[in-house]
């Protein structure tokens, strides 16, 4: 009985972790895939080192 | 998550907005905000409210004058990227040849308008078949340097609360006044060249200007002109307050981009985090808005000499004297219809009367934004 329930108890953690891991790919995914278009002028342009920072912060 | 940058010319960039946001477009998700056109984008429903996205730190990061100039109506329709500030530049050569002291460093020092043009006066003369002007604006004609003038005898507002009308506010008193000190440098003291904008600093790097008011953006230009300079602090009315120009380039969420969420939070970082805002000035030298960068610049000694000490000047005006252009949903129309007025001022129109026609103008064009 004892077996059993350590077994139900493994195959529940795994599945969880599983749906855990999954849904956080999901959000990074997500996140990883929106695309944003800044409009400025070329004086903003030189700068825009700046906005890759964002884009690296992001990632991690 | 990833950034596209399109970059436009400046005046194309403006026409891409009316035109995309005009018909109400996603494809700009954020766009630069020049100061005094927050609230005329706000008006047309441009851009997204970005309060409850940005947090209290960040907005604490900004000084408060920028930040006022962001927000209308309590909504936070755009947050600065970076801002301005005018100093005054004089020609060394031309004072030492007339025998004159320059003007002082020293903020406490400043000298008043009435000195400035006292100083002018002697220093507008001709040499060698070529007339040496004692003083010029940068932009002349322009209310972003006009306008300090008018707030330093005391002007407060150009425009009522609601923004719909400007007569008893564009052309009070303290305007008034202001304008017949405009109408004198070129009409009656003769101490300013009737030039446009665009020629304003080839005059001063070319030695026919002794005092130019102008921004620190100009100091390449002096420099590559290999011309002796100095720098100095803005002037005031004798018993007036001292007021600088200030505001420069907000960023916005636009009010049809699809993710706004994601576009505010990026808008936050790079306007208010403090790595971010270092690292724009350290790539733009444009000067900040984030307090604590303003506080490391004005406690760095690598500022204290020439002429990188101009930013230590720029910061002090930001924090201690910089007052905004107005917020008015008309600002665009107000702006043309101001700078048409400054012109024929210069031309030598009556201060009053022009004043009068134009806040007719105005308040005529302003009909449009009554709620």
């Amino acid at each position: 009985m004892k077996k059993l329930l350590s077994i139900l108890l493994c195959i529940c953690l795994t599945a969880g972790l599983t749906a855990c891991r999954k849904n956080n790919e999901d959000i990074q995914e997500a996140g990883n895939s929106v695309e944003l278009n800044f409009l400025v002028m070329p004086d903003i342009e030189k700068v825009s080192d700046v906005f890759k920072e964002y884009e690296k912060k992001i990632q991690l | 998550m990833k950034v596209n940058v399109e970059s436009l010319p400046f005046d194309k960039m403006f026409e891409a907005i009316e035109v995309r946001l005009g018909a109400k477009e996603d494809s700009i998700d954020i766009l630069l905000v020049d100061a005094p056109m927050v609230a005329n984008y706000t008006a047309k429903g441009y851009l997204a409210d970005l309060y409850s996205y940005v947090g209290e730190k960040s907005k604490g990061n900004i000084t408060e004058t920028s930040l006022g100039a962001g927000t209308i109506d309590g909504k936070l329709m755009a947050l600065p990227l970076n801002s301005s500030t005018v100093n005054l530049y004089y020609n060394k050569e031309i004072f030492k040849e007339k025998g004159i002291e320059v003007p002082p460093e020293n903020v406490d020092e400043r000298w008043t308008w009435e000195k400035v043009v006292d100083v002018a006066k002697k220093l507008t003369y001709e040499k060698d078949g070529r007339q040496i002007y004692g003083l010029c604006f940068e932009q002349i004609g322009r209310p972003y340097q006009l306008l300090p003038l008018a707030q330093s005898l005391g002007a407060e507002e150009f425009v009522n609360k609601d923004g719909s009308k400007t007569e008893g506010y564009t052309n009070s008193e303290e305007m008034v006044k202001a304008c017949q000190f405009y109408y004198d440098t070129f009409n009656t003291w003769n101490i300013s060249p009737r030039i446009s904008a665009d020629d304003a600093v080839s005059y001063f790097t070319g030695g026919q200007v002794a005092m130019f008011i102008g921004g620190p953006w100009q100091i390449p230009s002096m420099t590559e002109a290999g011309m002796d300079f100095g720098i100095a602090p803005h002037p005031y009315f004798e018993g007036g307050e001292v007021v600088t120009p200030t505001g420069s380039w907000y960023v916005g969420v636009s009010n049809y981009s699809k993710n706004k969420e994601e576009a505010a939070k990026f808008v936050e970082f790079i306007t208010t985090n403090d790595d971010a805002c270092q690292m724009n000035y350290d790539i733009g030298k444009n000067l900040p808005c984030n307090i604590h960068v303003l506080e490391a610049i004005d406690n760095d000694s690598a500022y204290e000499s020439f002429p990188d000490n101009s930013m230590k000047l720029a910061v002090y005006e930001s924090i201690n004297t910089a007052k905004a252009r107005p917020q008015m949903a008309g600002y665009a129309e107000w702006q043309s219809v101001m700078e048409k007025t400054y012109s024929d001022i210069m031309n030598g129109s009556n201060p009053k009367e022009a004043l009068d026609l134009a806040v007719a103008e105005i308040d005529k064009q302003l009909e449009k934004y009554k709620k």
